[in-house]
């Protein structure tokens, strides 16, 4: 939104494209900027506002995922003491090796 | 507070043990030790759940700040849904699974909730995209929770004593002979 040479302008994008829209001139142009001034105000609140909800939301969220993380650190940690691995993301008795190298019992 | 710091301690130590028990052929001593350090630190797992209750209280305060009837319904049907999963015979690490489990499912509630709201006032592509998204990462964690809680009592379940079968094959051979 602009003024030049006592003209008011609005400018948009279009497909990438920055449009200027001549508008008028006088007191009418200028209650007109007022508005489009009002209605700038009015979104810029709302994107903030947003973003503050935004914000709050992930904030509820990583408090969450860092329960969560500590908790399966826990699981990993007590599945592990208990003989158990995971391979491929699957968790898994694991076999006990005997002396000479052969597979004791245990696996599942 | 000294119980905190402990308990903070003892999960990034706890982490760092995980990180070199991990492996194809562990070494046997780093096992021990991390077994050591679970039996060390008992006040861990309370912790945890502990910690999963007071993110779950603070969730439904900002959730409901302005709706104490729904806050109040939604903490009663958590301490139910606690119970329905045997929280009150569980061990600690199944505790804080489902204290973690109830969590999940309160924030997916919230979640759906919201999308709900946002997506009946007509939003723009952005809000609605975010909660889109928001709102499947959350049914992935409440997944993910309940898996974790279904798979340590699948692992750590006790087996079940077999039956003595001793006395009835005596019977049972007593019975052959005597044909």
């Amino acid at each position: 939104m602009a003024w030049k040479n006592g003209y008011y302008y609005r400018q948009h994008w279009d497909n990438d494209t920055c449009t200027t829209e001549y508008i008028g001139a006088g007191p009418i142009a200028e209650q007109i900027a007022q508005l489009d001034a009002i209605e700038r105000q009015r979104r810029r609140e709302e994107r903030e506002a947003l973003k503050r909800m935004m914000a709050e939301q992930d904030a509820i969220d990583a408090e969450i995922d860092a329960v969560g993380a500590e908790l399966g650190a826990v699981v990993d940690a007590v599945l592990l003491v208990n003989g158990y691995r995971q391979h491929k993301r699957q968790w898994r008795k694991q076999r006990e090796q005997t002396e000479d190298g052969r597979r004791g019992e245990g696996g599942n | 507070m000294s119980k905190q710091k402990t308990a903070e301690e003892a999960r990034v130590e706890i982490r760092e043990m995980l990180a070199r028990v991990d492996k194809e052929r562990p070494d046997p001593a780093a096992v021990a030790k991390l077994k050591q350090m679970l039996d060390a630190a008992p006040s861990l797992l309370d912790t945890l759940g502990n910690l999963a209750l007071v993110t779950e209280s603070n969730l439904l305060s900002r959730s409901f700040a302005n709706a104490n009837s729904t806050r109040i319904a939604v903490t009663k049907y958590l301490e139910t849904m606690r119970d329905d999963l045997g929280y009150g015979d569980a061990d600690p690490l199944q505790r804080s699974l489902i204290a973690h489990v109830c969590m999940c499912w309160a924030r997916l509630y919230d979640c759906e909730l919201r999308y709900h709201m946002v997506m009946g006032e007509s939003p723009s592509t952005t809000l609605a995209l975010y909660w889109e998204r928001k709102l499947s990462m959350n049914q992935r964690r409440y997944l993910r929770a309940c898996e974790s809680l279904a798979r340590v009592r699948r692992l750590l379940a006790k087996p079940e004593p077999k039956p003595d079968r001793t006395a009835f094959n005596l019977l049972l051979a007593q019975q052959i002979g005597k044909r």
